[in-house]
Formats: structure tokens, sequence, C-alpha cells
């Protein structure tokens, strides 16, 4: 026997239930466009049936859950995508940024300015008394070591740009997990109750996201919907709602080294440790490329220094007195030309002997010779060969690392667009939704009235 | 597939981001005209580039190099030109006057005076500030009467005589042309008689007449030298005051040329027989003077043929320079083709990328604004 207060019961019902999941669609289109977002659906399915004679008869509709369509395992891969992606982008741009110090391609980088210095000592040697000829020297000397300076520093300054990231990075890193064990306790104390806690997953899922930029990590959840983060060698960075913090230390070369905080309060190195993310990344340009780049550069600078003022020493100057040393420094940060000559030219050792000035030009001409010498490389390149390999080598490292962040960068990219193709919000399927619910909204609105005049209709037969 | 309009959008974008950068890259290209913008372009096309930069460049100072070298090659062939041609006429004046009258000798030992004078003057030429024939004292004339102190230190006095002399006298000038010292023979310590032929040296120790120590500097002297027995004077003449010094240039990679010539090869002879002829003619015994004349003929020719070897020397190694210059200047266009191969852009082919890319970029544009419009809530009433 059917129950005419139960039909007013579906009615209503229907009503609700249609309302919710217009709800939810709004809700979707409000977010079409959110970060991180993914998609909810309202799962209607039927009530559970009344057993009466004839049979079951159904008692309309109940909405079961509210469901967040999203792929798991796509999540871990788009998050270790990302670790790539973080990593080779930050390289990629340390790279090209180190490229441009050495501005070769315009032909007024370093390679000009050694090739002026030893012409300039040529023509020293056409004519070792020219007051002019030595000014030209002088210039062309200070022009080169200018250069030499300017890399170096240029280079040096670049490291402590990125020590700056790296610490202003690890204090995000610290942000993230904190906000990300809030996010677990939040998660773990809704779901208790039986609800799922759709949105709070997305925001989790958005900050592991932000994270797996930064530092390659390992995740994975637990029963009760909580995450636990692990970085470097098995360090937890977040398990249950507590979360545990880098922080940076000077090391020995001045630089900034990654450290763990552990449950003691100690602090431990993990900066080899890390193997992907934007960390990476710097400390790759950083550690490996621009401190092998300034190895090179003092190499070069030194034996130019050590060769030239061996000969210089050994010569005598316009007075008939013995050279000083031509260059003053140790390193492509300080050399630069003795300041006594810079403010006097008749220094210059162009003679081999004091009884042959002022016309002698062989010690000149034996240091314009050190150009074709072969003092880099253990004794197989000169001094341009060395440096062609440098730059050389620079440009390699920019190509390789472009290279790898366009492979990355349409990696990721793709695993993006299989994410978004099943938990992004398609605005036409929603509208399909809204007309959809709307329609059964409305048929369930005119059951009512239905039911509200056959009530009516009892009414007035009892009377 | 499921395709959300977040795809679509996101998809346009990249490609309309690597499309315009594509597009900047070649606007690039052609306004620079170089293809390899960063080392990261085409690292071995950079690698090429700098060395043949390096090469251009060396090339370039080379041939500054030779240059100025065939510069005073040509400058010293002038000088010798004219001094083959000055002891040519010498040594015809001593056929002549071996059997001359006085009255031709006197005047012919006018002439031989002027010219010693002139071919001194020529061995004294400077190039710029220096002398060439100096060897490595290039800010000293080759041949003068000219003595250095400095700190004390006691100095030679260089000269030559044209004879035996019995009583000599040196007076030692400064800057100004006064004479600060008077040396006599009394002061001679070698040799000890007045002056013998040919070189002779006599030591200073820089004091002045009052013997006070002069400062250090250059002075300039006079001889004055007599033979009482012959009642003749004798001539002097100046000696070598250069070095042995070679000034060399760079030609090459490693490759040094010897440029200058020592004065004293060239010439020293040549003032000493010059000299020993004037004295000839100045002989007012004409028997003397004819066995001293004749005698001067052979040794004559010697130093003019000298000079004539130091000048074919001279040209010889000029003409090595010539053909040095000539290789330099092919081989430089040579590497000059290469690195343009390397580094410039064809224009041709560039430009067509761009209207090409250009094509391309407008049509992702029409195509996104078309895709990206319509939806179906423009459909739905």
């Amino acid at each position: 026997m059917s129950n005419i207060i139960g039909l007013l019961d579906i009615g209503r019902r229907a009503i609700l239930q249609h309302q919710t999941a217009i709800q939810v669609t709004g809700h979707n289109i409000a977010n079409a466009n959110s970060e991180g977002y993914s998609r909810q659906k309202a799962v209607l399915e039927a009530a559970i049936p009344i057993s009466l004679s004839p049979g079951q008869v159904g008692s309309g509709v109940e909405t079961t859950e509210i469901k967040r369509i999203y792929d798991k395992f796509l999540t871990a891969q788009v998050n270790s995508e990302k670790h790539g992606l973080g990593r080779w982008e930050a390289q990629r741009k340390g790279l090209e940024r180190a490229e441009i110090v050495f501005d070769e391609p315009s032909g007024f980088g370093l390679s000009q300015a050694m090739a002026d210095f030893w012409n300039a000592w040529q023509d020293l040697t056409n004519n070792p008394s020219g007051h002019t000829e030595r000014v030209n020297l002088l210039a062309k000397s200070q022009n080169m070591t200018s250069s030499f300076n300017k890399i170096s520093s240029d280079l040096m300054r670049q490291q402590e740009d990125l020590d700056t990231s790296i610490v202003g990075t690890v204090n995000e890193i610290n942000n993230i997990t904190g906000k990300i064990a809030e996010l677990n306790q939040k998660i773990t104390e809704t779901e208790v109750t039986g609800l799922k806690a759709n949105d709070y997953r997305d925001q989790r899922d958005l900050l592991l996201k932000d994270l797996a930029e930064k530092i390659d990590f390992d995740s994975f959840e637990d029963n009760y919907g909580k995450v636990a983060v692990f970085a470097g060698n098995g360090r937890t960075l977040v398990d249950d709602s507590f979360s545990w913090n880098l922080t940076t230390q000077t090391n020995i070369n001045g630089h900034e080294d990654i450290m763990w905080i552990d449950g003691d309060g100690n602090l431990n190195n993990i900066t080899a440790e890390i193997d992907s993310g934007q960390l990476k990344g710097w400390l790759e340009v950083r550690d490996v490329a621009i401190d092998d780049y300034l190895t090179r550069l003092d190499d070069l600078a030194s034996t130019m220094i050590t060769q030239v003022n061996a000969l210089h020493t050994n010569g005598f100057d316009l007075n008939g007195t013995a050279g000083i040393d031509y260059f003053s420094g140790t390193s492509a940060f300080d050399i630069d030309v003795n300041v006594n000559i810079a403010n006097d030219v008749n220094l210059i050792a162009a003679a081999t002997t004091a009884a042959g000035v002022p016309g002698d030009n062989s010690n000149a001409l034996a240091i314009a010779n050190l150009n074709n010498g072969l003092f880099m490389s253990a004794g197989t390149a000169t001094f341009h060969d060395y440096y062609n390999s440098l730059s050389s080598d620079v440009g390699s490292g920019v190509g390789e690392a472009i290279q790898y962040y366009d492979h990355q960068h349409a990696m990721s990219r793709n695993v993006d667009n299989i994410r978004e193709s099943v938990s992004g919000v398609s605005l036409d399927e929603e509208m399909m939704n809204l007309v959809k619910f709307q329609h059964a909204y409305t048929a369930a609105a005119k059951l009512v009235t239905k039911v509200d005049e056959l009530i009516a209709t009892v009414m007035d037969m009892g009377r | 597939m499921r395709v959300t309009s977040k795809m679509m959008v996101n998809n346009i974008n990249l490609e309309i981001s690597m499309q315009s950068e594509l597009l900047l890259k070649t606007q690039k290209v052609i306004a620079s005209q170089k293809k390899v913008q960063r080392a990261s372009d085409d690292p071995i096309a950079m690698g090429k580039i700098l060395n043949y930069r390096e090469s251009i460049s060396s090339i370039d100072q080379y041939m500054d190099n030779i240059i100025q070298g065939k510069t005073r090659f040509e400058f010293s062939e002038t000088i010798f030109d004219s001094a083959m041609d000055l002891s040519a006429r010498a040594k015809n004046i001593s056929v002549n006057e071996s059997s001359g009258t006085y009255e031709t000798r006197q005047a012919a030992a006018v002439e031989i005076q002027n010219i010693r004078d002139q071919i001194v003057s020529l061995a004294n030429s400077k190039m710029g500030e220096n002398y060439l024939f100096s060897g490595h004292q290039t800010d000293t004339p080759a041949f003068s009467h000219h003595v250095e102190i400095s700190g004390g230190v006691a100095a030679n006095i260089d000269f030559g005589l044209a004879a035996d002399a019995t009583d000599t006298t040196i007076d030692i000038k400064d800057a100004s042309g006064s004479v600060v010292r008077t040396i006599t023979q009394g002061d001679f310590v070698t040799p000890a008689s007045g002056g013998t032929m040919g070189a002779n040296s006599v030591v200073w120790n820089g004091l002045d007449t009052w013997g006070a120590l002069l400062p250090d500097g250059s002075y300039t002297f006079e001889v004055n030298s007599n033979d009482s027995n012959a009642g003749v004077r004798v001539i002097d003449y100046e000696t070598y005051n250069g070095d042995s010094g070679d000034i060399e240039m760079m030609m090459g990679d490693g490759v040094n040329l010897k440029v200058n010539v020592d004065g004293n090869t060239a010439f020293t002879d040549l003032f000493y027989r010059l000299s020993r002829l004037q004295q000839g003619l100045e002989d007012p015994n004409l028997t003397n003077g004819t066995i001293q004349i004749s005698g001067q003929v052979n040794a004559l020719e010697a130093a003019h043929d000298q000079i004539a070897y130091v000048r074919s020397e001279g040209a010889s190694k000029y003409n090595r320079l010539e053909v040095s210059e000539s290789q330099y200047d092919k081989l430089k266009i040579n590497i000059q083709d290469m690195l343009s191969d390397e580094e410039d852009a064809d224009m041709a082919t560039a430009i067509m990328e761009l209207q090409s890319m250009q094509a391309a970029y407008e049509t992702t544009l029409a195509t996104a604004a078309k895709i990206i419009q319509p939806s179906l809530v423009d459909f739905l009433r």
C-alpha cells in the first residue's frame, strides 16, 4: 500500500537533492579557473526501497556522497615531473646568466682583450723606447685585467645571488610543509566524521605540487588521510600533523649548505642528498658549473701572471734598472698591472741587458712570444686555446640545460593536460548538468503540485 | 579524451609563446646579421669563430710589423745609396789626385772634408726618435765626438786619427758649447805619444778644469792634433759610439727577423780611409802625399763594396717581408671568408624564415580566437 504523504516525501527529497546537485555544479563553475581544483560530482542514487506486498517500491533519491574526481597516480606523476622541471629551469636560467658574463659573440669579450694585449707587446718591439707604444701597452693591459676582474666578480656575485635564492626557497619550503601539516590535521578531523574533505585535499595537493618544484621528495598517504613527506635520504618533512624544518648554514667556501633539523634539534647536512627540484638546479650551477669556470679563469690568469712576470723581472726598463713584476695579484679576481708601472711606463722592461737600453727589444719580443707558448693544460694548450675551450664549455652547458628543460617542460605539460582532462572543469559539461538538474527540479516541483491536488481530492471525499 | 576549456587555453598560450620566442630570435638574427647570438646557440661554431678572430687579429699585427720593417729597410736603402755615390766620388778623387798638383789637391781636400761630413750625417740618420745605425744605443748618434759620464765612473774618449801625431789636445765641451776641460799630452795615459794612426782611446775621470766632478750627462769634444815633425795637422775622425746589438721584429709565430745594420760594419773603415785620403791631400810634401793618396784607392773600393754588401742584405730581407706580406693578405681573406661562413646570417634565408613564421603566428592567433570563444553558454536560452 502506498502512502500519499510518502509521495510528498519523494517530491521533497527530489527537490532538495537536485538543489544540492545544482549547488555542486555551481561550485564547479565558480572554480573552473582555480589552480589545482578537482571537479566534484554529487552522486545521486536511488534511496532504500520500502518492501510492500506487490514488491519493493522506491522511495526517491538521495545523495550518497559528493565525489572528487581525481586520479592519485596522476598526482604522483605530476609531482615527479615537477621535480625535474624545477631543477632544469633553475639550472638553465643560472647558466644563461653566467653565459652573458662571458659576452663573446659581441667581440668585446676577454678573448679580444687578450689578443689586443699580446699585440700591444708586438707594437712595443717595433719601437721599444717609444712613449706612445708604452702608454698603449699599459692601456691594453689594464683593459685585459679589468675584463678578468669583471668576469670573476660577476660570477662570484651570481653565486651570492644563488645563495640568496636558496635561503629564500628554504623558508618557503618550511612555510609549505607547515601548511601541509595543518591540512593533514583538518582533513583527518573532517573525514573522521565520514565526510570527504574535497577542497582541503585540493589545497593540499596544490601545496605538494608547489613543494615538488622546489625540492624532490617522496610522499604517501596513510589510511587516515594523512600525507607524509620525506626528502633527501629519508628525512621527514611532514608526518601526521607535524612538520620538520630546513635551514641553511654557511660552509667553508662561504656558500650556503642546506640543513635538516631533526627531532633533537641537531643540524644534518643534506646538501648532497638533494637530487632534483630548484634547489638542486641552483646547487649545480653554484657549486659545479660556476666553481669550474672560476677555477679555470683563475688558472689562466695566474699562469699569465707567472710567465709574464718571470720574463719581465729578467729584463731592464728604460732607466736601465732591472724590471719589477709586471702584474700584481694572483688570480682572475685581483689581477692588475703593477701600480708602479701604471704610474711610470718607463718601468716597462723591453730590454734583456742594461747596456742594451734603449734600443734592445728582445725582452719585449720574448714576452710577445708567450702568446704562442704552450703553458696551459699541462703544456698542451696556449692561453687562447684554453680560454676558447672554457667559453665553448659555457655554451655547451647552457645548450644542454636548454635541451633538458625543453624535454622536461613538454613532459610536465603532457601530464598536466592529462590531469586536467580527468579533473578539470568543462563549462560545456556543467552547462548540460545545469539543464539536466533544472529539468528534474521542475518535474519534481510539478510532482509536489500534483500530489497536493491529490490530497485536496482526498479531503473532498470525506464531506 | 575529455577536453576542458582550461586545457585549450593553456595549449594556445604555450604555442603562441613558443612562436613569439622564435619570431624574436629570428628578428635578432636579422638585426645583428649574425647567426650565432649566444655561445649556446652553437658552441662548436662559437669556438671556431673565436679561433678565426684571433687568427685575423694576429695576422693584422704581423702585417703592421712588416710594414714598419719595410719602411726601415726602404729608408736604409736610400741612405746606403747616397753613401755609395759619395764614396765612389771619393775613390775617383783619390785616383785623380794620385798625380795631382798642390792646388788641385787642396781643392780636393776640401771636397773630401765635405764628403766626410755628409756621410757622417747619413750614418747618424734617425727614424722617428731612434738612431738607425747605433745598434741598441738608439738614443746615441752612431758616429760623433761624444762621451757620457755618470756617477763619477771614468769614461773612454774614443776618436780616430789619420796619422801618427806628436801632440793632441782634446777640448771637452758641455751642451752650451763652453769648454769644461782640456786634456793634453800630459794627461794621456795611453798612448804615451800624442796619438797613433787609427783608433785611439783616452780615459777621462769626469773632472773639470778645477778638479770638480761634472754632472752626469753627455758631452761633446773637439780634437786638435798635430804632427810637429812633418809640420802638418792630423785629421781626426769620429769612431763608432753604438753597440753591436741586434734589433729584431716579429714577422710570424716564433719567426724573428733582424732589421738593423750595425754602423760599425758599414762605415768605420770608410771614415778611416777618407780621413787618410784627406791627410794625404793636405800633405805639403807632394811625394809623401802621393804615396798616401794612392794607397787609399783599393781600400776605398773595398769600403764602397762593404756598403753595397749591407745594402743588398737589406734588399733581400725586404723581399722576404714582401713575400710574407702578400701571403698574409691572401690568408687573411681566406680566414675572413671562413669566419663569415660561421658567423654571418644569410639574410635571404633569415627573412624568408621570418615571413613564414609570421604567417604561422598569425594563423595560430586566428585559430585561437575561433576556438576559445564559443561555449555552450552562448547557445542556451
